[in-house]
This record gives structure tokens, sequence and C-alpha cells, in this order.
């Protein structure tokens, strides 16, 4: 089972698609959550998620935004979706007829 | 550089390229400041090494290199200090121009100098061979592990400096004088000691880093740890200490 934060970071990458890496998902993860999102987070949490085969990540070319350096481009892998879709789908039950899960409609 | 960004720079330098790379660029990219680049640099820096420290491997480095090695150290300088300090004291507090004038005199002199910088080079030697060890053997986690050698050996030496009688009774004409039982001391800690340490560690992450780089490179990466191993563990162990008993009798 997922943790949170590995929920929000894989379903930042699927949103993302091709343009999933480092400062778009931080990103991502600050404006769906309103905090913030800490490097050490970011890269430890994709590390993990990588060695459980459910991200795939690979150095992108190098940038002159960047300083002339590359972006670690992030790619959720089927196991990934599988997992964040049973996340998903956990959560869901466990909200099932709670008083919050009525006031869903005015989340974006 | 500001000051902040050149912290930054230090602080990545123990990350791995690629992810050293992407975070520099991350932070080129978002136009973080300087103390946002070091918060997130720190912050990542300590969930790496917190990571690493799950392992067995930094422990034992930590109880089989750092601790020994760094309390040895102090002692073996505290002694070469003991050693060297009556005879430096006969000469300099008590000097005339007798000790030149007769042969025997100023054989005693060079005899005296010779065995003192030899217990002086060993000493640096043998505390650059122990950082050069460590960095070897430990050079992802040498943040911790080369700034607690540094802090073990700096404590224990203070507080051997520091702590009354523990060498005095015999030569108290000697060490009653601060120079001698706490000045000479520290600066031969700090200088012998602390100083081919922190070189050496410098000199064993070098090693370390292009060993890696090189065993990658060729697809030997299994047969090297316990090669380093071996490697450190004789060169650290094998250093000769000289027996200069001698110069108390000066």
């Amino acid at each position: 089972m997922l943790g949170e934060f590995e929920y929000l970071l894989i379903s930042a990458a699927a949103r993302l698609g091709d343009d999933a890496y480092g400062v778009s998902i931080r990103k991502e993860i600050e404006d769906a959550t309103g905090r913030r999102c800490s490097t050490g987070a970011l890269y430890t949490t994709l590390d993990r998620l990588e060695s459980k085969g459910l991200l795939k990540t690979w150095m992108g070319d190098p940038t002159p935004q960047r300083g002339g350096r590359p972006k670690r481009m992030v790619q959720v892998t089927a196991k990934g979706s599988r997992e964040a879709a049973s996340f998903y789908n956990a959560v869901r039950r466990a909200s099932r007829g709670v008083s919050w899960e009525a006031t869903r409609v005015g989340i974006r | 550089m500001t000051p902040l960004w050149w912290l930054v720079d230090k602080l990545s330098s123990v990350l791995e390229a690629n992810e050293r790379d992407a975070v520099r660029g991350d932070f080129a990219e978002s136009g973080a400041t300087g103390g946002q680049a070091l918060r997130d640099m720190a912050g990542l820096v300590a969930r790496r090494q917190a990571a690493l420290w799950m392992d067995w491997r930094p422990w034992l480095a930590l109880l089989g290199i750092v601790v020994p090695l760094g309390v040895l150290l102090t002692l073996a300088s505290r002694m070469a200090v003991s050693r060297s300090a009556v005879p430096l004291w006969m000469y300099v507090d008590n000097w005339t121009m007798a000790h030149l004038e007769s042969s025997g005199a100023r054989q005693d002199l060079i005899d005296t100098g010779v065995s003192i910088f030899n217990s002086y080079l060993i000493l640096a030697v043998w505390s650059w061979a122990s950082g050069f060890v460590l960095g070897l053997a430990s050079r992802r986690t040498i943040p911790v592990n080369g700034t607690l050698f540094c802090l073990i050996v700096s404590f224990v030496g203070l507080w051997q400096a520091v702590l009354p009688g523990r060498y005095h009774y015999s030569n108290a004409a000697v060490f009653s004088q601060a120079f001698y039982s706490v000045i000479l001391p520290l600066t031969v800690q700090a200088t012998l000691v602390i100083l081919p340490s922190v070189w050496g560690i410098h000199q064993g992450c070098r090693v370390g880093k292009t060993q890696r780089g090189s065993a990658r490179f060729s697809g030997h990466r299994s047969s090297r740890p316990s090669s380093r191993w071996h490697c450190g563990i004789g060169f650290g162990c094998c250093v000769p200490w000289p027996d200069n008993e001698h110069v108390w009798n000066g």
C-alpha cells in the first residue's frame, strides 16, 4: 500500500505525463495540497518508488533555463498506476458515509 | 558566488553526480534563493545520510575506525608530546652555547632533534593514513564519520590537555608550564593529527571515488569492497611507532 506522499507524487507524475520531472512534480504537489514540498522528500521518495518499480526515471537533456543541467524525468509504470488506483479506491471506500465525503463537490 | 550558494555547492558534493545536477538544475529553474536552496539541499543531504546509516557498513566504520583510531591517535599524540617535552624544555629553556661546543653534546642535540622529528613525522603519517582509510572505507558517510572522527580527536585531545596531573608528576618542572602541558599538546594535536587526518580523508574519498568510477566502467563493482577493506585495515594498523625511550634519558 502506498503512503500519502507517494500517492501524491505518482498522481502528479501521471497528470504531467511527458513533462514530469523534479520542478513540475513539486509544483503540482504544492498546488494540490497547499503545502510546501521539500526537495529532500521529493527525491528520496522518487528513489523509493523507483526501487519498488512504481516509477521509471532517467536523466533528460540539459537546458539553458536550468544552467545547462539536465532534468530527472519521471514516468509512472503500469505497476505504479495499479498501486495508485488501489490506494485511491481504498481511500474512497474508507471515506464512504463520513461527513466530509458529502461535501467533496467543493473540491476542485 | 555568494556564501550561501558556496555552501549549497559544498553540500551537494556528497550527492551522486546525476542527482547533484538534477537538484542544482531544479534550483536554477525555480529561481530559488540561496537560503531556500541551502535549506532544501541540507534536507536532501540529511535524508540521504540517514538512509545510508540504515546499512551496517557505516556503523562498522564508526566502531572499527573512527572511535578506536581517533582515541589511539590522541594517545599517540599525547605520548609523542610527553616524550619530546622534557628534551625540548632542556634545550629551549636551558640553552647554552656549550650544547654546540663539544662534539658529544652536538651529537646528543642532533640525536634528540632527529628522534623528536621522527616521532612527530610518524604521528603525522599515521594520522594521514587513518584519515585515508576512513575516507576510502566510508566515502559516502564521510560527512558524519569524518566530523565524528575530528570531534573525537579534538575533544579527547582537549580533555587530556586540560586534565591536570596525568603525566606530569615526575617532570613537574616541565609540565607546570602551560606551554608544555597545554599549548604544545594542542598544537601537535591540531597540526600533526587533525590536519593530516582531514587531508587523508580528502585523499581517501578521492581515491574511493576514482576506484568506484573505474570499477563501474569496467563492470567489476562486486570485487571492490573486500579488497578496499583489506587494504584499509592493513594500511591503518601496520604503521610502526618508534621506540624513542632514549629521549627520556637525555
